[in-house]
């Protein structure tokens, strides 16, 4: 049976005013930060997690379909990200950085994790005529870790910079980066911790 | 670059990030980080360093099915039907009197076939209801709603206030928890629609707050749904009980 959100949809539906917005029962705003949110998921509210959800699965759900190249299991990546962010909320600490970065790696794994475990019958299966990815570093500058992290991987050379850019956002492991770019599995792999190794030294220069 | 540059242990924890080992890497990886602090804490590093690059993932906007099947599986998580931390606000006015044969009337009017089937059978079973409208005070509307003794349940007190609240208190003892539902609605006179309130917990109180409740003569209506309301709407199970509100 599907289920449906029924108080808001109906109220919404049936009445002739706008749909009110929800407050948190902690009267948490709107613009409250997510810090502050997950905390109250922490604490079993709800409407926290309504605007968690709001504000932070679209992104969430870009990352997985970038690496599933599934809606379906983009979806489902995302909806046991959210489950693992509302049943571990209380374990959140800003050593993990944004609660945008936990979430976002609490997807990745799960993401990844999906797509070894399915192995090669995953990419017969794609239904998903992914674009290919945009060259362009721009979105990075959006913030300020962005930004310095984009200063770095530009001083990498360009090879470099598309391995470390494929394996993050596309998912690719290094027997997939030596199919995909012609190289051996040796070199990919030596090449990778290279690149690490050099983002690492930028960032914290 | 040249290889000038020093490799540290702690890369290896960004390959992890990264998603450059395989599947059995990444497993084993992840048992050493539970074992070892310093690993998890490297890779928490790595996380923070390479969060960044999440931003050149294209926008991509989540099917809406995502929601509504996430709050279900978390409101099962949580052990309740209801998803309690919303609410909404609700200008109410008192009312004067009720006449449970006016509302039996409103219900039986419906021209939702399938509603008005199911609701002619329940007010039939609800006869022996009754409600008491307790005026405590000017602003506020009490309404007592009590339930057949073999469905195990005590009724509510239910209160409606001014400032848009329904407050719901569990009456007596429950003699077992039904997987059931209960759900509340109003439905105004002359209506065959009736507008869901949300859900009844069936221990303690429930607070709710709905968008607007109906001017005029409306009646109440408690129905037994599936776990999580409704799915239609509409009523769907039987109205348990049907009594009507009057405002100034």
């Amino acid at each position: 049976m599907r289920h449906r959100q029924p108080f808001e949809r109906h109220v919404q539906d049936e009445l002739d005013e706008p749909g009110p917005t929800p407050l948190s029962a902690a009267g948490l705003p709107g613009d409250a930060p997510s810090e502050l949110l997950l905390q109250a998921c922490g604490l079993g509210d709800r409407a926290a997690f309504r605007m968690l959800y709001d504000r932070h699965a679209a992104r969430l759900y870009a990352v997985a379909l970038r690496i599933t190249r599934h809606s379906n299991l983009a979806a489902d990546t995302v909806q046991e990200a959210f489950i693992q962010v509302w049943q571990n909320a209380r374990h959140y600490t800003p050593s993990r950085g944004s609660p945008e970065t936990w979430m976002v790696a609490l997807t990745r794994y799960r993401a990844l994790d999906l797509v070894r475990r399915a192995g090669p019958a995953l990419q017969t299966l794609s239904t998903e005529a992914l674009e290919e990815l945009p060259a362009s570093l721009d979105p990075m500058e959006s913030t300020a870790e962005g930004r310095a992290l984009r200063q770095c991987l530009e001083r990498l050379p360009p090879e470099r910079q598309r391995m470390v850019i494929l394996s993050f956002v596309e998912g690719y492991s290094h027997a997939e980066l030596s199919n995909r770019l012609a190289q051996p599995l040796g070199s990919v792999k030596s090449a990778i911790r290279r690149a690490l190794a050099s983002l690492r030294e930028c960032l914290a220069a | 670059m040249s290889g000038s540059i020093e490799m540290e242990d702690g890369d290896q924890a960004g390959l992890y990030v990264l998603g450059a080992m395989n599947a059995e890497e990444m497993r084993a990886f992840k048992r050493e980080a539970e074992r070892e602090p310093s690993v998890a804490r490297a890779i928490e590093q790595w996380e923070v360093r390479l969060a960044p690059l999440a931003l050149l993932a294209p926008p991509a906007e989540p099917p809406e099915a995502l929601w509504t099947q996430l709050s279900a599986r978390v409101a099962r998580l949580s052990g309740e039907a209801a998803p309690q931390g919303e609410v909404y606000t609700v200008p109410v006015r008192r009312a004067k009197s009720r006449r449970r044969g006016e509302a039996a009337r409103a219900a039986s009017s419906g021209a939702l076939q399938l509603w008005r089937g199911v609701a002619a059978a329940a007010l039939a079973a609800a006869a022996g209801l009754g409600i008491a409208l307790i005026k405590h005070q000017p602003e506020q509307l009490q309404v007592s709603m009590v339930m057949p003794a073999q469905a195990g349940v005590g009724g509510w007190l239910i209160t409606l206030h001014p400032d848009g609240q329904i407050v719901a208190v569990a009456q007596g003892a429950l003699t077992h928890t039904l997987k059931q539902d209960f759900e509340l609605w109003a439905l105004p006179d002359g209506s065959d629609r009736p507008q869901p309130l949300g859900l009844l917990l069936q221990t303690n109180t429930t607070t709710l707050k709905t968008g607007k409740l109906p001017r005029g003569k409306f009646a109440l209506l408690v129905s037994l749904e599936p776990k999580g309301g409704s799915p239609s709407g509409i009523p769907t199970g039987p109205v348990m009980f049907a009594g009507d509100v009057q405002q100034p």
